[in-house]
């Protein structure tokens, strides 16, 4: 809860949600796609849904970048490590907190429009709010990522490192998804080529997991790339991203 | 308690600290002194962790001083203390107080005893921000011995003290030795270490150039400021 600053985090969630509301009118606008009216509620909900992602995801990466940086600026890690705690103890407890309070902000954002779209259409999309667990993976991955690039290159690098790092994913997968999408191929009257460079499937899959929460919220058919899913990808990385910084941070000289 | 066994610090070309050994005791009061740059903060760094020697061996109570294990009963306080500006001087020496493993009813004691000890009575509340580098300090000094600590370990405490917070901290640190507290304390003031301190030790260019006891070191008819001058600047 220090770094976000108790006032700070309580303001910046209350604006949010205050925002959220205010937008509560474009649930009733007519959406149409492709000369097509669509359901207003639910893809109204969906862009919401991932813009909040997509704005946890930017803010995580700079409250991330100064986690260890501003520690040792103030003295906190000092407190910590002169007591009788681990160094692993001291990282993963950062990595958890950031993690936890960024999840917890993103639900509360996505609970609120959770409960604007039951009151308007008395349907519980609990799937919805389990879309918002998944995707909080992301954010860890890119806490994990932002805390190992802090650790070798300027925390503002770092962030930008890993945003850059988002959104190569973001057009690599969109973009192939895009491509293989049923209205792009009905409408071009082409085949995609099914082709894929290796490196796209090994490549974290943060938009993936993003496409597979919205299939969970719109109950449709969720088609990956490659043979591992998205889930199983990003967890992958999360895990070896956090032994790297752990191996690194308990060689780091403080 | 305390062994160093021909200890060397390298930062790239450099040698901070040139195959350092010595011993301290249960119960001695041992000062490390030397002019700045001198390596004393090295070795302190080295002694709690936080740095790693180049070569040579450092325990505590006979482990690794890189363990974790060897820094529990260990008080330590910073030159220049630092304490997250967001945080009451309260709230900072009750998360001390939970890292040494009290909690609720117990840790508010304990913090209060310490507050009281180091006369931060009514001020423990006010944000860090907004506290001299005096009062940073005595909250500083008021961590390093919550938890009642076996080691003390001391980096110039009294670096931005006033004279009567200076008196103060002697006073605590007499007290702590009296109740068999073994104490390492890294000073400038040797004012202070002749008055205090059982054992000392001069290191200069990261070499210890002579470690007595205090009472042997002024048997040579010069007082510790002579000494420290001139065997710090013949070399």
């Amino acid at each position: 809860m220090d770094q976000m600053r108790l006032k700070s985090f309580y303001l910046l969630l209350a604006l949010s949600i205050g925002l959220l509301i205010t937008m509560r009118g474009c649930y009733s606008s007519d959406y149409v796609i492709n000369g097509q009216p669509v359901e207003s509620i639910g893809y109204a909900s969906r862009i919401l849904f991932h813009a909040i992602i997509m704005g946890m995801l930017l803010m995580v990466s700079m409250i991330s970048m100064t986690l260890f940086s501003r520690d040792q600026n103030d003295g906190s890690v000092y407190m910590f490590l002169s007591r009788p705690v681990k160094r692993w103890e001291y990282v993963l407890g950062r990595i958890s907190g950031t993690w936890l309070l960024s999840a917890w902000f993103m639900l509360i954002l996505h609970l609120t429009i959770f409960l604007i779209i039951w009151f308007r259409t008395n349907e519980i999309s609990l799937a919805y709010l389990g879309a918002s667990i998944i995707c909080s993976l992301n954010l860890l991955f890119i806490i994990v990522a932002v805390c190992l690039f802090s650790l070798f290159i300027p925390n503002f690098i770092s962030a930008i490192l890993a945003i850059g790092l988002l959104c190569t994913g973001f057009v690599s997968d969109g973009g192939y998804k895009l491509l293989n999408s049923e209205m792009l191929t009905t409408l071009t009257h082409s085949v995609a080529d099914p082709s894929i460079a290796s490196w796209r499937i090994f490549y974290p899959k943060l938009f993936m997991v993003q496409a597979y929460a919205d299939s969970l919220i719109c109950r449709s058919k969720f088609v990956s790339i490659g043979p591992v899913h998205p889930l199983i990808n990003i967890c992958t990385f999360i895990v070896l991203l956090t032994l790297i910084t752990l191996l690194i941070f308990n060689k780091k000289e403080i | 308690m305390i062994v160093l066994d021909n200890i060397t610090k390298k930062f790239g070309d450099f040698k901070a600290v040139d195959q350092v050994s010595y011993q301290v005791n249960k119960g001695d009061f041992f000062s490390l002194l030397g002019p700045n740059g001198a390596g004393k903060t090295t070795i302190i760094r080295m002694l709690m962790g936080f740095i790693q020697p180049t070569s040579g061996n450092i325990t505590i109570k006979g482990i690794s001083a890189a363990e974790t294990r060897a820094r529990k009963k260990i008080g330590y306080i910073a030159e220049q203390h630092m304490i997250p500006p967001y945080l009451s001087g309260f709230e900072y020496l009750f998360r001390h107080a939970s890292l040494v493993g009290l909690s609720g009813r117990d840790a508010r004691i304990e913090v209060e005893r310490v507050v009281e000890v180091v006369s931060m009575s009514g001020k423990e509340k006010q944000k860090s921000s907004g506290y001299s580098k005096g009062m940073k300090q005595r909250i500083g000094f008021a961590a390093a011995i919550l938890g009642n600590p076996e080691l003390l370990i001391l980096d110039e405490p009294v670096s931005g003290l006033d004279p009567i917070g200076i008196r103060d901290v002697r006073n605590i640190i007499c007290d702590l030795k009296s109740r068999g507290v073994t104490i390492v304390l890294n000073s400038h003031l040797l004012s202070e270490v002749e008055k205090t301190c059982d054992t000392a030790a001069i290191i200069h260019k990261g070499r210890i150039v002579i470690k007595d006891s205090i009472a042997s070191i002024m048997a040579h008819g010069e007082s510790l400021e002579d000494l420290f001058i001139k065997l710090t600047q013949e070399t």
